[in-house]
This record gives C-alpha cells, sequence and structure tokens, in this order.
C-alpha cells in the first residue's frame, strides 16, 4: 500500500506520460513530413497510445488511492491546530516584550555578558539618569522603577566587589532620594537604611570623599549639625568632583547657618 | 596582479553559475540531458573562481599588497602569520569569498557523487538550485561586497589589521570556516528539497540520497558553534562562553531547525510523514543561515536604518525573501501531493517522540527568533532602541531544553507506532535508576535550585537510555554497533548530555569576584589562592602586552593580560584561564599597576565543568563521524514497527542474539526499530 501511495512513483509515471505524450506528437510531425510511412505510423500511433492508456489510468488510480487514503480534513482540528500557535506566539510575544528594556550605549540587541564593576556601576549611573528625567516628566512610578533597577545594580558591584564603596555610597543615595519622593512613614525608614550604607562606605573607606557629603547632607536634614560638619571637615577637598562643588558650598552654608544658630540658642 | 586574479576568479564563478543555471534549467525543460550534464563543467568552474579569489585574496594578505581595498582596510604588516591568513574571513568581503569556495566545493562534491545520476531531473534542479545560490554569492562578491577594488595607498602606508579581537586566539583560524561549511553544507539538502518540490518527486527517495549531507553539514554546525562558544569564553573575559547575543543566536536558529530536521525525517522515512514539515524545517534552516547572515554582516545591528545603507544588506534581504515565497509557493503548489497518508497511532511511540521534539525544537527556534528580531523590529516601527536580555532568553528556553533532555531519555527506547507500559518499564528500568543516582550525586556535591538538580537528573537518564541502546548494538553487532546513524546518533545524545550537565553545573555554581592584589599578596576565593607574583610588559610589534603573572593553588603563573594593539585605539584584554576536569579559574585583568599605584584588580571567574563543554562537542562530533558511515543493512524481514498483537510468534533469523522469545515478553525486548538502512 505504501509503495503504491509513494509520490516518487506517481512522478515516475507522469514522467512517462509526458514522455509518451511527446512521442505522439513527435510522431505526428514525422508522419507529415514523410519521415515515417503509413503502416509505421499506424503501428507505432496504436502502440504509444496503448501505452499513454495504461499510463494515464495507472496515474488516475494512484490519484483516486492517494485520495482515499487520506483522512478527511479536520477544519476544527486545523483551527484548533491554529489557535494553539497563535496563543503560543502572542505568549512569546508578551514575554519577550517583558523581557526587554531599553538598550544601553554599547549593548548589544540582545543578551548580555557579566559585567565588571566599572560598567556596572556606569550602567547604575544610567539608570538614575532615567529616573531623573521620568521625575521630570512627572513619571512618579518610571522613576521609582528606574531607581530600583539602579539599586539592582549596584547589589551586582558589591556581589562581585563586597567593599566597593562607590556602590555602597550610590546605593545609599538613591534609597535616600527615594525618601524624598515617598510619605513620611515611609521616608524615614528609608532614610535610615540609606544611613547605614553610607556608615558602611565609610567604614570601609574613611577617604572617600562622596560618601562624607552625602551623610553630611543626610545629618543636616536631621538637623545633627555638628555631625554634618564633622564629615564635612573630613572631606578632602582635592577629591572632590566639580559637579558636586555648589552642593557642598550649600551644605556647608546650611551648616554653619544651623551651628550658629544651635549656639545661638543655648547662649 | 592581486587584484586581477581576483577579479577573473569573481568573475568566473559568477558567469559560470549563471550559465550553468540557466543551461541546466533549459536543459531540464527542454528535456535535453546532454545539456543537463553540463552542470559538471559549470560545477568544476564555479569552485575554480572560488579557488581563484580565495589564492588571489590570500596571497594579497600574505605579501601585504595594500593596493587590493580588502587588504587595504584589513591587513597590516604587524598581524601574525596565522591571523593574517585567517583575517580572509575576518571581514564581511572575505567571509562572502569564503562561502563562495565553499559552496563551489559542495557544488563538486554533489556532481562527484551523483556522476552516474546527473541528468535524472532530480539531481538536475537541485544542481541547478545550488547554482542559483552560487550565483547570488559571486554576485555579492562582484558588486555589493567586491573585497577587489583597486585602491592607491600613501607611501609606506600599512593597514590597521583585523580587529584587535579576532588576532587573540588561534580558534579564530577554525571557528569560522567550520560555520560556515556547516552553514553552506545546509544548501545541498535544501536544493534537494526544492529538487524534489518542482520535480513532484516528494517521497523519500530525496530525503535518502542527502541525509549523509546532511548529517555532515549538522555536524560542521555543531562543531562551528562549540569552537565559537570556546573562542568567546578565552577571548572575550566575561568569564562566560554563550551570552544569547545576536552572532550566537544567528548560528544556533539553523542549528535548532537543523537538528529538528535529522529527527523528523526519520518518520517521513519509515512511515511517509511529515512530509510538509521536514520540507519546512529544510527550508526554514537554510533561509535562517540567510537571515542570520543578514544581522550579522548588513550592519543592522548597530541601527536598523543601517542597513540600507550597507553594501550588502538589501541584497541579502531580497535573497531571504525569495527563498521564502518560493518555498511556501512550491510547497503550495505540491500542497496535494505532500499530504501524508498515514497517521500517528500513538503518542508514546517512536514516531510520537520524535513529533514532540520537534515541537519542542521548533518553539526552541522561534523563541530565539522572537528574541534576536523584537529589538529589530520595534527599532523599524517607532525608533525605540531596545534589548532582550539574557534572563528571557533563560525563563524560555531552560524548561524547553529540560524538556529535551527528558525526551533524550524515552524516545530511543521507544518501538514505532506503539510501545506497551511493560515495555516502556523494561527499557527504561537502568536509565531510571542511573538519572536517578545522578541528581543524587549532584545535589551531593552541591546543586541546587530545580533546574540544576533536573538537569542532572534528566542527563543521567539520557546518558543511560543512550548508552543502553550502545550497548545492545554492540552486543549484537560488534564494532558495527557503533557506526550508522542510529548508534552514531547515540553518541551525539550522550555528547549532548555531557554538555548540558556542564552548562547546568556551569551556569548554577558560578563564583565571580573582583580581587585587587599587591606584588606577592594572595587572596582566598571560592576555594582557590590567587598569589600575584608581578608585573610584564612586552611588546610583541603587533601589539604591547601588559601581563600580570598569577599563581593559582600555587601552579602558573597564569598571565592575563591588557593588550594595546600597535593600530587599535582601544585596549584589549586577553583572560587566562586554567582548566581541570573540575573547575575553571578563569582571570581577566580589569586595571594595571599606574603610576604610584602598584596594585592590580584581577576579576575571578570560577565555574565547575567547563573543559567538559569541549568535551562534549568533541563527543558530538564523533558522534556525527560514526553516524555518517554506514551502518548495518536492515535486513527485509524485520519488521519497520511494532508488530500486532497475536502474531509474535514467527520471529525472523534476525531474532535478538538467537534468545527465544519469552511468552508475553516478546516486544518487551526487541531492540530493531533502532537500526537504519545504510544511506
Amino acid at each position: 500500500m505504501r509503495r503504491r501511495l509513494d509520490p516518487d512513483a506517481l512522478a515516475a509515471l507522469e514522467e512517462e506520460r509526458d514522455f509518451l505524450l511527446r512521442s505522439l506528437d513527435d510522431l505526428e510531425r514525422e508522419h507529415d513530413a514523410g519521415d515515417v510511412d503509413d503502416d509505421d505510423y499506424a503501428e507505432l500511433k496504436d502502440d504509444y497510445t496503448a501505452r499513454a492508456a495504461t499510463v494515464l489510468r495507472a496515474i488516475d488510480d494512484r490519484r483516486a488511492l492517494a485520495t482515499s487514503a487520506r483522512a478527511p480534513r479536520s477544519w476544527g482540528r486545523t483551527a484548533v491546530a491554529l489557535c494553539v500557535v497563535a496563543v503560543l506566539a502572542t505568549g512569546v510575544g508578551w514575554l519577550v516584550f517583558r523581557g526587554s528594556d531599553s538598550r544601553a550605549p554599547g549593548q548589544g540587541i540582545s543578551g548580555d555578558t557579566r559585567q565588571d564593576s566599572a560598567n556596572l556601576l556606569l550602567e547604575a549611573q544610567q539608570h538614575t539618569g532615567q529616573a531623573t528625567q521620568a521625575l521630570q516628566r512627572g513619571d512618579g512610578q518610571g522613576a521609582l522603577e528606574a531607581y530600583k533597577k539602579a539599586i539592582e545594580t549596584y547589589d551586582k558591584v558589591l556581589e562581585i566587589s563586597p567593599r566597593n564603596v562607590e556602590a555602597m555610597t550610590y546605593r545609599g543615595w538613591v534609597i535616600n532620594t527615594i525618601a524624598t519622593n515617598t510619605d513620611a512613614a515611609a521616608a524615614s525608614q528609608l532614610v535610615d537604611e540609606a544611613r547605614q550604607w553610607l556608615d558602611r562606605a565609610i567604614a570601609t573607606d574613611p577617604g572617600y570623599a562622596d560618601a562624607r557629603v552625602f551623610r553630611a547632607i543626610l545629618e543636616r536634614n536631621a538637623r545633627d549639625f555638628a555631625a554634618a560638619q564633622a564629615d564635612l571637615d573630613a572631606v578632602d577637598t582635592s577629591q572632590i568632583p566639580s559637579y558636586m562643588q555648589n552642593m557642598i558650598d550649600s551644605v556647608r552654608r546650611d551648616v554653619q547657618a544651623g551651628v550658629g544658630g544651635s549656639s545661638s540658642a543655648s547662649g | 596582479m592581486n587584484v586581477a586574479l581576483g577579479r577573473a576568479g569573481v568573475t568566473l564563478g559568477l558567469a559560470a553559475a549563471v550559465l550553468g543555471a540557466v543551461t541546466v534549467v533549459y536543459g531540464l525543460v527542454r528535456k535535453k540531458p546532454e545539456l543537463v550534464r553540463l552542470s559538471r563543467a559549470y560545477s568544476v568552474l564555479v569552485l575554480l573562481g572560488g579557488v581563484v579569489a580565495f589564492a588571489a585574496m590570500e596571497h594579497a594578505l600574505i605579501t601585504r599588497d595594500f593596493t587590493v581595498r580588502y587588504v587595504y582596510d584589513n591587513g597590516s604588516t604587524k598581524t601574525p602569520a596565522l591571523y593574517n591568513f585567517a583575517t580572509l574571513w575576518g571581514a564581511l568581503e572575505g567571509s562572502i569569498i569564503l562561502w563562495g569556495t565553499i559552496l563551489g566545493g559542495y557544488l563538486v562534491a554533489v556532481v562527484v557523487k551523483f556522476r552516474k545520476r546527473l541528468d535524472d531531473p532530480l539531481v538536475g534542479w537541485a544542481l541547478a538550485t545550488m547554482l542559483v545560490v552560487a550565483g547570488f554569492f559571486f554576485f555579492l562578491l562582484a558588486g555589493p561586497a567586491n573585497p577587489f577594488e583597486s585602491v592607491s595607498p600613501a607611501p609606506g602606508y600599512d593597514g590597521p589589521g583585523p580587529n584587535p579581537l579576532l588576532q587573540n586566539h588561534p580558534l579564530m583560524a577554525f571557528h569560522p570556516p567550520m560555520l560556515y561549511l556547516g552553514y553552506v553544507g545546509f544548501t545541498v539538502p535544501f536544493a534537494f528539497a526544492i529538487a524534489a518540490l518542482v520535480t513532484g518527486r516528494v517521497g523519500e527517495g530525496w530525503l535518502l540520497a542527502t541525509r549523509r549531507w546532511t548529517l555532515i553539514a549538522w555536524g560542521f554546525l555543531t562543531v562551528g558553534i562549540v569552537l565559537g562558544s570556546w573562542w568567546s569564553y578565552e577571548v572575550l573575559g566575561w568569564g562566560g562562553y554563550w551570552a544569547w547575543d545576536p552572532v550566537e543566536n544567528a548560528s544556533f536558529m539553523p542549528w535548532l531547525t537543523g537538528t529538528a530536521y535529522i529527527h523528523s525525517v526519520m518518520v517521513q522515512e519509515r512511515r511517509g510523514m511529515l512530509r510538509v514539515w521536514n520540507l519546512s524545517l529544510l527550508c526554514a534552516t537554510f533561509a535562517l543561515t540567510i537571515l542570520g547572515t543578514f544581522i550579522t554582516r548588513s550592519g543592522v545591528l548597530e541601527s536598523v536604518h543601517a542597513f540600507t545603507e550597507s553594501s550588502i544588506g538589501p541584497a541579502l534581504l531580497v535573497f531571504f525573501s525569495l527563498i521564502v515565497l518560493t518555498t511556501v509557493g512550491l510547497i503550495g503548489w505540491r500542497g496535494d501531493r505532500l499530504r501524508s497518508p498515514g497517521r500517528i497511532d500513538s503518542p508514546i511511540s517512536r514516531e510520537g517522540a520524535f513529533l514532540a521534539n520537534n515541537v519542542l525544537f521548533g518553539a526552541f527556534a522561534f523563541v530565539v527568533l522572537m528574541g534576536t528580531i523584537f529589538p529589530l523590529v520595534i527599532e523599524a516601527i517607532n525608533d525605540d532602541r531596545i534589548s532582550v536580555g539574557t534572563p528571557y532568553f533563560n525563563r524560555m528556553t531552560i524548561p524547553l531544553s529540560l524538556t529535551l533532555l527528558f525526551l533524550m531519555a524515552v524516545a530511543p527506547v521507544l518501538p514505532w507506532r506503539k510501545a506497551s507500559g511493560e515495555l516502556l518499564r523494561h527499557r527504561l528500568l537502568w536509565p531510571a535508576w542511573i538519572g536517578a543516582a545522578a541528581m543524587v550525586v549532584g545535589v551531593a556535591l552541591g546543586a541546587r535550585g530545580v533546574g540544576a538538580v533536573l538537569a542532572f537528573g534528566f542527563g543521567g537518564f539520557a546518558a543511560g537510555s543512550a548508552g543502553r541502546q550502545i550497548v545492545l548494538a554492540t552486543r549484537r553487532q560488534g564494532w558495527r554497533g557503533l557506526v550508522g546513524r542510529a548508534n552514531g546518533g547515540m553518541v551525539v545524545h550522550i555528547g549532548v548530555v555531557v554538555i548540558a550537565v556542564a552548562v547546568a553545573a556551569s551556569g548554577s555554581f558560578v563564583r565571580q569576584a573582583e580581587l585587587t592584589l599587591e606584588p606577592g599578596q594572595s587572596a582566598s576565593f571560592a576555594g582557590h589562592t590567587l598569589t600575584y607574583e608581578g608585573q610584564q610588559v612586552r611588546d610583541e610589534g603587533a601589539k604591547v602586552v601588559n601581563q600580570a603573572l598569577i599563581r593559582i593553588d600555587g601552579t602558573g603563573p597564569w598571565g592575563p593580560s591588557l593588550n594595546k594593539f600597535a593600530n587599535g585605539s582601544q585596549t584589549i584584554g586577553t583572560p587566562s584561564v586554567r582548566s581541570t576536569l573540575t573547575d575553571d579559574v578563569a582571570l581577566s585583568l580589569i586595571q594595571v599597576p599606574d603610576g604610584d599605584r602598584t596594585s592590580i584588580t584581577v576579576r575571578v571567574t570560577i565555574q565547575p565543568l567547563v573543559i567538559w563543554l569541549w568535551i562534549g562537542g568533541a563527543v558530538m562530533a564523533l558522534g556525527t563521524l560514526l553516524a555518517v558511515f554506514p551502518g548495518r543493512r536492515r535486513n527485509p524481514i524485520d519488521p519497520v514497527s511494532a508488530p500486532l498483537p497475536g502474531a509474535r510468534a514467527g520471529r525472523g533469523p534476525s531474532g535478538r542474539e538467537g534468545v527465544a522469545p519469552r511468552p508475553g515478553r516478546a516486544d518487551v525486548d526487541d531492540e530493531r526499530d533502532a537500526e537504519e538502512v545504510p544511506v
């Protein structure tokens, strides 16, 4: 049965049919041209015709057999299969959408490698930059998402480089920034957490200026001006990045005013 | 001279391919076998054109002939000999020369193999298809990607040399040619698939004619991918071997569909089923090789809009579309003839398992395709530059991989048509015990997490199943029990299991840290002690190597370095890896001593069993080689499927080891389903 349904055998029969029909055409032409006499023509034509008829019957038989052997097409099953494929494709599409994120400079369109701490710190900075942009747009939720990504990235840095003071400091600072954009009850907890990260950074590297300045800001906000003054005094001015200078000057003024205010109040 | 010789080669290849395709098609349509037989001469001329172009380019590179545009752009007097030779496939235009030359080689190999059937329309149409593909690639060389443009360099000019990353490890000399042998090799079965559709001979004849070609192409692609990830591991220095980046995905997608095809083709050979599916898989595999070339070579990765400015992007996209449209059109045209008379009797059968395997491989390829092209589509639509990260790929592919591993254990022991519960219990008992033992050993060694534990368990299960098949086959047939598609396939399965376990172990237990060390200082990390001995700076001509000498557990010193290439602006790191059978310690230098600072910062990545990835790859290559050899000829009276109930008594002379069948257990021991007719 399988052999009789073989498409290759059917193709061979079709080829033979084409050959016989072509031969009949050739025979007519040669007879018309007088190259074949009438007796030969009749004999050959009968032979070709009989063979062609046999082949044509065989082809019809095989086609009929193939048609009857096939299971009837089930439109219901086809529809179900198409639906399953469509649902799966949509599902994968949705998951790929969920798994995508904005492409950082230098990043490929897919996949990623394990970054070293320097690259991860750059990536975290990009997330905080995105958060700032989102805040400027008034998109608080977008900003929060970006800050969370920054925190996750700093955690990755600390995983491979546990004594990385930059990651500790900026992780704390990002938490403090979130605190400034949240309600008072949650803010207090977040500020405490931020303070712990800054303490940890200063304990690891007492000379790291950024951590000292950020802690001074937290202390100023808590009206602990003496502690803030101590941290500012400990800052090595040669290490202060230029973009922080205005911030430090402002904090210093506040702290001096605060120290003056409290001493005059006590006096 | 090199320019003239190279152009002559390209022109010869292009003319021979175009004239050959036209002549053969004319001969086939007009039924003129003498014209069809001319494919032999045209194929030889295509190869000759490719070889001349290849030789001219190599000569130009070796003699540093900067009047050739490609050498001007990619050559340098400072490039070491091996990398200078490999520069031919280091950039777009040169890689097309390699493609054309390899395709010429395959053309001649097909002509030689089918020398007695050259006027057979099936072979004729296949050769015509291959000549069209060759014509396309030589057209690229003649126009959009012409490497033989003539330039006039300034006196004393020295080129930039190849990308520094491409002259950092000897694997660069072997990985791309292997990959291309795989990519281009799929042209042969694709061409026969097209020929089968055109001639209407869509039965099993063309499959039998091409199955060894398919295996060879698949084997080369496998080796190419494994070498690629080895190169990535040894050169890129991020501590991993697979990052799901678009270049890796481009080679992986055709491998997935090709793997699905070499399984499902057995269902068609044995049961005459899945004809449309097999043709679609094969054409998809070839189309994906072109899509992969488009993704990696058109500039689309830099920007979607860059590809229209690229010389080659639009041509590749048009060719890809042509392949898809032609294939879909031909399958639609032959649709009625392709409908299979049979159907799968039971899902618990060999064909049921192959179907499940194909669904999983198809889903796997779709997942990778979506992850790769989704960012391109989004960028094309609204200019958003997004990236699909590794978590998506891992989340989607780990469950698929585990299911495939499970299927790999079960499928080889299943008979055709249907299987009884008793048979499965009997055949899977020992593999299941091995799987359970592997799981226990994995947990005892520290495996944690469902994915890793299941990978150990299913890996052991699959290895037990493949091992059982090999033992049975070698008992029955001696050394011939190792060769042939089914037996070689089991060796491939063992290689896959080794890789799967290595991936699970290395991915789950990776430990990474950055250590800052002063000269003479030691640090311990993840059970290893690293001692920084000192720094070494040397000028190697092509690059200045700034190397740190580090002892790992007293061995070495190992020398990760930062290299400043003479003509490159960036500093490229070269990691140093200490490989043992249990784990790898990979060191990448991040910071070298500078000014007052005498310390270095080194990234240490420790991963278990990484070396087994390369060993697994070698086992897969060996298995493919064994599978290509003819296996045992199937006895004509062997059953092709599970015998009908009540027809058990009359076992043929090929009964297993001459053991008389036990009542009620005959089907349990019947392993002959695994045998294959020779190719």
